[in-house]
């Protein structure tokens, strides 16, 4: 886990700094959106990218968030902090992306090159063979089930963050975390 | 499977559970935290923003200043092809038999002269030259060149008296 990211997400004074972004924005300094982008564009990339498994795919959807973000800007509030408003801009473009079925199947990139390097080449394929069969299951799991997850488990996000960027409660994230770890697990081990 | 552990953890990830189903769950939570998110090279990043940039100016509207000119003159046309082409709504015809006696006296004395001159018309002055000109020579009494003299009299009289 990232942890500086993580601690970003917390940070009161990286919110304050965000809201002070946006009213530069608003003023019509073009610029402060480019700084917001230049903040928060891997993790929207990162998000988009445990939807789709695809890079083409996701920085569609990546571009497309920040997009959205910029048409409107003006009318954000405030409610909620400016990266979780982000990350809900881009679970919804990636949700609807995967409902409309145009998400191509895992393109086969090892995301773990580093670390796959760094051992033996059979203990590598093994590690890649199970983690490919881990993602296989997860695309098997009910939708609300599987946004769930991907979203708790990027960046270790509290069950709050995820509820308000699902639009939830924190006990439906909860319950569908639970669930969907109870049915990857049968699916990983169906006789069990 | 106590699953009250689990939303325990979820809450306070240093309340590990204690079963052994619940930590085999949590195991496989924490597989899928560690997997690496897929970090694409510098190169890509160093363009993310040009890129962006030309999406942001592609997709942005002229202002509503810019624009307006192209709204009237579409509003116009509209509005125009509307009143030409507009279906024509059915007028209800006049009556005389809905007149009162009032308006049926005004229209009396208003055609009254125009009627009386027309019957006092001496039908002897119409031009005959003008009438063939205008509808032409078909007409079926044009080829009759009728010789009066052929004509008997006292047949015709009779054929008068019972026909009328």
């Amino acid at each position: 886990m990232d942890t500086d990211q993580a601690k970003k997400v917390r940070d009161p004074a990286s919110n304050l700094e965000d809201m002070d972004l946006i009213s530069r924005f608003v003023t019509g300094d073009e610029r402060a959106f480019s700084e917001l982008v230049n903040k928060y564009r891997k993790q929207v990339y990162a998000v988009a990218r445990r939807f789709t498994k695809n890079h083409e795919e996701a920085d569609d959807l990546a571009q497309e968030a920040f997009v959205k973000a910029y048409k409107n800007l003006k009318s954000f509030r405030g409610e909620s902090g400016f990266k979780t408003w982000l990350l809900r801009i881009t679970t919804n473009l990636s949700i609807n992306y995967t409902k409309s079925g145009r998400v191509s199947k895992d393109s086969g990139e090892t995301p773990n090159e580093g670390e796959a390097r760094n051992t033996a080449p059979l203990d590598g394929m093994i590690l890649n063979e199970q983690k490919g069969e881990l993602r296989r299951a997860i695309t098997r799991l009910p939708p609300k089930q599987q946004q769930t997850l991907l979203l708790k488990t990027y960046q270790n996000m509290t069950c709050e963050e995820v509820a308000n960027i699902m639009n939830c409660s924190p006990g439906t994230v909860k319950a569908n975390v639970f669930n969907a770890l109870k049915r990857l697990k049968q699916i990983l081990n169906p006789g069990m | 499977m106590d699953k009250k552990a689990i939303y325990d953890y979820l809450d306070d990830p240093s309340q590990n559970p204690k079963g052994q189903e619940e930590r085999e769950l949590l195991a496989l939570l924490h597989e899928l935290e560690e997997q690496p998110a897929a970090e694409p090279d510098q190169v890509y990043w160093n363009n993310f923003n040009a890129r962006l940039q030309t999406r942001l100016d592609k997709g942005k509207r002229r202002p509503w200043y810019l624009a307006w000119p192209a709204w009237t003159a579409t509003l116009l046309s509209a509005a125009l092809l509307f009143v030409v082409f507009r279906p024509s709504e059915p007028t209800a015809a006049l009556s005389l038999a809905d007149l009162s006696n009032e308006g049926l006296s005004l229209i009396s004395e208003a055609y009254e002269p125009l009627i009386e001159e027309e019957v006092e018309m001496d039908l002897a002055d119409v031009d005959y030259d003008l009438l063939l000109e205008a509808y032409g020579t078909d007409s079926w009494a044009a080829p009759l060149d009728l010789d009066t003299s052929e004509i008997d009299v006292e047949e015709l009289k009779a054929l008068w008296n019972q026909e009328g």
